[in-house]
């Protein structure tokens, strides 16, 4: 037996072990699509009786069906309802034990296990999914899920104050992304008063950046005279964040700085309050805006040109670009 | 004596070319074995698209970032009309789509201006990346998202390049016309974006054969499986290439290739850059190449991503005539790359990409082909002369035809139990067996194709600029 | 009271609408592709008809297409129903030739009203 011999076993054996898996999947296949209508039959029924249930009739429930094969239907009803009919099916189902079963999935060894059990969590939004995904959220070991356990309960409009999102999050440690912007959003409306407390923290710059514009998501016009002081503030970042902020907030009260940073040196805060223009739908900004046209940024001269347009324009239907790289830069 | 030692030295130099080819061989296959372990790994730990993402996603929507969808046209009169619908049709918050008529001989403008209602417009070149000249920009009332600019005649690269320099968005998503594009593929290939703390530079995703599938007003009805084996062992080919090698080297930080057919960059990156040559046959290759070398050089942070998802779907050759060009232009690209950046080979300067990456197409792409078509006469040759073990000719055969077997459906198996994006069980048994028989001649004659293509590259031949551009990305 | 087509791949929302149409007192009928619609809307004429958008053989706008050309099931009321809700969608729709546009998810009571509307209109 020399060395190629073994080449040879090996190669033969590690095929035969390819070729075993692969007839398994097949065969899966083959089995699933033979059980497809056995599965649709039943998942109707069970549809059909929770339909049943919803409308207040009375019905015999089929013990026969497990906890998994209802999880599995209404896995397949939620995305095609909406409304009060959704939300009275989830506490009917979650009353079956449905929900227990997907509660002991969040327990799982396996992360994209948890994760998966995570989004049928924000789906069913009850107090006891809320709660499960708190915990996820302050204990999983993995950040992906607990930044999974965040995203469903912003969507639930359910997070924790924003110092312990971001103390769970280990947040101020690395740079925000995008989905950490989201997150704030998502938190400044519940907590507008902790989100401002928080800006006397000790925070990195960026991040600093990043909660100020959250408060433009606070639905709060008392932050408009906050974001006023910020629309000086030395760092250009910060200055951004504020004209965004006021962007979003909407309130005419902030037009007046906000054409005043027009005359920002930097080109990104002259970009920005361009785009707080438009969202407000400055008119008295049109002489100014004129002027921008002959700015010395490339950047600058295309996006005053394009809110002419939008301003001139009465269907200001979101169809212009509105972003830049230089914005980059602030969102992340 | 002299005739005796001569023969001993042709005997010996026989052996050291059979262990030669041997090692080579096997070393290849190694190394994709060892990929397709780390994409097995990967696909298990993966996170599948979540909804909670989406969810802040969509109620956010300015901070999905803005893309430009760059769609090069050259002769589509066709299916401009069509391709253009459903690129505008695409699910993005927002998305702006710019075709660049390449100069087209047919009347690709005409059919664009007619069915949208473009008028000419003096819109702002940022950045000048092309060669030739552009003749017109123009926009419609209707369709304020979309711009078409007429340029003179160019390369593919040429035109891509021209968009890109028209770009306002901060990503670009540089596509061939006739990509069809999954209607959430832009989202998807733009949300490692939204995890991203500012180095991510590029995204690729899995790209799949549209031969056999239903396509209607530019988007994809209903997957199928072309009747011929042809395209059929390229379904393979590309499961092969997107869900081991990509997903492999991305995941070990080391993707040298976004495939022309959908690339997502960063805008700033490729003008910094200069945005793709104009002289090779492999653009596509050679973007990343240098963008790897680009950010190294300047000792800056970045990242590419892959997303293992299908985002776009294109029709492959359906024959092996035409097939053939394909592939020798391919090897020819690759060589031409190499040969470019031949300094990163080796240069601890650049890292696991020097170290690693390169050598890794040095041995897929300049010695891998030559050794395996070698090796197939010289082993059993020298078996037969008695030079060699007979067991070793034997386990020549294993290690490239049966092992290529095993890598072929361990892929397919990884496709079926992770995407499912295979109709049927029937199809599934189908493309099984198309991914066994494909060891079986479809394999050695790839190896010919990329042996003249070796030779066209060698011999400088410039028969390239006659070539269709046909805009496959590599597989 | 009147008879209802419903065209849908979908065995869960079939039984969802199905329910609720029964429950209003419609009676049901349902393709569960675009070939077997066409043909189901020919034989029993039905008083209005929902199309799922994407289904199997024939897509929904291209059945819809088809209705509006035929001049014996021109005047059907048509309910299109949409995972996706662009709005290029909805405009092509609405301009084929839908009298509505529902996206999924739906509320079910809405679906209802709508319909209500449509028929108490032609």
């Amino acid at each position: 037996m020399n060395g190629f011999n073994s080449v040879i076993i090996g190669t033969a054996i590690l095929a035969a072990g390819i070729f075993v898996l692969f007839t398994i999947l097949v065969l899966r296949r083959f089995l699933s699509e033979r059980n497809k209508a056995k599965r649709d039959r039943r998942a109707t029924a069970i549809t059909r009786s929770y339909l049943q249930r919803v409308s207040g009739q009375r019905v015999e429930d089929q013990t026969d069906w497990s906890r998994r094969i209802r999880l599995d239907a209404i896995r397949r009803i939620l995305p095609l309802l909406r409304g009060g009919e959704r939300k009275r099916l989830l506490q009917i189902a979650e009353l079956d034990g449905v929900l227990a079963q997907t509660i002991r999935n969040s327990h799982s060894l396996y992360g994209a296990e948890r994760i998966n059990a995570i989004h049928l969590l924000q789906r069913f939004g009850s107090e006891v999914c809320i709660a499960r995904l708190r915990q996820l959220m302050a204990h999983d070991k993995s950040l992906r899920v607990r930044l999974e356990a965040a995203f469903a309960l912003g969507a639930n409009g359910a997070l924790p104050p924003p110092r312990e999102t971001l103390r769970i999050l280990h947040a101020l440690d690395r740079a925000p992304t995008r989905l950490d912007v989201a997150l704030l959003r998502a938190t400044a409306p519940l907590y507008p008063e902790q989100m401002v407390l928080l800006l006397e923290d000790d925070l990195p710059g960026d991040w600093r950046a990043r909660i100020i514009d959250a408060l433009g998501w606070s639905g709060d016009m008392s932050m408009i005279e906050l974001l006023a002081g910020f629309a000086v503030n030395p760092e250009s970042e910060i200055r951004c964040a504020a004209l965004r902020a006021a962007g979003k907030l909407g309130h005419p009260a902030a037009a007046k700085w906000i054409v005043r940073s027009f005359a920002d040196p930097v080109a990104a805060v002259r970009l920005q309050a361009i785009a707080a223009a438009v969202e407000l739908g400055l008119r008295e900004a049109l002489p100014e805006l004129q002027r921008l046209r002959g700015d010395g940024e490339l950047w600058v001269r295309l996006r005053a040109e394009q809110a002419l347009d939008r301003l001139d324009s009465d269907d200001a239907a979101g169809s212009a670009i509105t972003d830049s790289p230089s914005q980059q830069g602030v969102i992340g | 004596m002299n005739w005796l030692e001569l023969q001993t030295a042709a005997a010996d130099a026989i052996v050291w070319i059979a262990y030669a080819c041997f090692i080579i061989v096997a070393l290849r296959n190694v190394i994709s074995l060892a990929q397709l372990l780390v994409a097995a790994w990967v696909f298990a730990t993966r996170v599948k698209p979540g909804e909670g993402a989406r969810d802040l996603w969509n109620r956010y929507a300015d901070l999905a970032m803005p893309i430009t969808v760059i769609a090069p046209a050259y002769n589509e009169e066709l299916s401009i009309v069509q391709s253009v619908k459903a690129l505008l049709a695409l699910e993005y918050p927002e998305h702006e789509v710019i075709v660049v008529n390449d100069g087209s001989k047919d009347d690709t403008l005409g059919q664009l201006v007619r069915s949208f209602g473009m008028e000419e417009t003096s819109r702002t070149q940022i950045a000048e990346l092309q060669q030739t000249r552009i003749r017109a920009t123009y926009r419609s009332r209707r369709y304020p998202n979309l711009l078409v600019v007429d340029k003179e005649n160019g390369r593919k690269a040429d035109a891509a390049n021209a968009g890109i320099g028209f770009a306002r968005t901060p990503l670009v998503c540089v596509i061939d016309a006739d990509s069809i594009i999954e209607p959430d593929g832009l989202l998807r290939a733009a949300e490692p974006f939204m995890y991203d703390d500012g180095r991510l530079i590029a995204v690729g995703g899995a790209i799949r054969i549209a031969n056999g599938c239903t396509i209607k007003g530019g988007s994809l009805q209903k997957i199928g499986i072309s009747k011929s084996l042809v395209p059929r062992f390229q379904t393979v080919e590309y499961l092969r290439a997107f869900l081991m090698n990509r997903v492999a080297n991305a995941h070990t930080n080391t993707l040298m290739l976004i495939s022309g057919a959908f690339g997502l960059f960063r805008r700033s990156t490729l003008v910094e850059m200069g945005g793709y040559r104009h002289d090779t046959v492999g653009e596509d290759l050679e973007l990343v190449v240098r963008m790897h070398r680009h950010m190294r050089d300047r000792e800056r942070e970045y990242r590419m991503a892959f997303v293992p998802d299908i985002v776009c779907w294109t029709e492959a050759p359906a024959a092996l005539d035409g097939l053939d060009n394909q592939r020798k232009r391919w090897q020819q690209g690759a060589l031409e790359t190499l040969q470019c950046h031949r300094g990163m080979i080796f240069n601890p300067r650049y890292g696991r990409i020097g170290m690693l990456a390169m050598p890794q197409i040095v041995l897929e792409d300049i010695i891998g082909p030559p050794a395996e078509l070698l090796g197939y006469l010289v082993l059993p040759a020298a078996a037969l002369l008695g030079l060699l073990d007979p067991m070793m000719a034997l386990a020549f055969f294993f290690v490239s035809v049966v092992f290529g077997c095993v890598l072929s459906l361990g892929t397919l198996a990884l496709e079926e139990q992770q995407l499912r994006r295979t109709p049927t069980a029937t199809d599934l048994v189908r493309i099984g067996i198309a991914a066994v028989i494909e060891n079986f001649g479809y394999r050695q004659i790839n190896l010919w194709y990329r042996l003249q293509g070796i030779r066209r590259f060698m011999k400088k031949d410039s028969t390239w600029a006659a070539v269709p551009r046909v805009g496959f990305g590599k597989g | 009271m009147a008879n209802i087509l419903i065209a849908d791949d979908d065995p869960i929302l079939v039984e969802i609408l199905k329910f609720r149409l029964e429950g209003a007192g419609h009676s049901v009928t349902v393709a569960s592709d675009g070939e077997q619609a066409l043909e189901a809307a020919r034989a029993n004429l039905p008083a209005l008809v929902v199309l799922d958008s994407m289904m199997p053989i024939i897509s929904g706008p291209d059945v819809l297409a088809e209705l509006k050309a035929d001049p014996a099931l021109r005047d059907i009321p048509v309910v299109m129903l949409t995972a996706r809700d662009s709005e290029a969608d909805i405009v092509a729709g609405l301009k084929g030739g839908a009298a509505e546009y529902l996206t999924k998810p739906f509320i079910p009571q809405e679906l209802l009203v709508r319909i209500s509307g449509l028929l108490g209109r032609s």
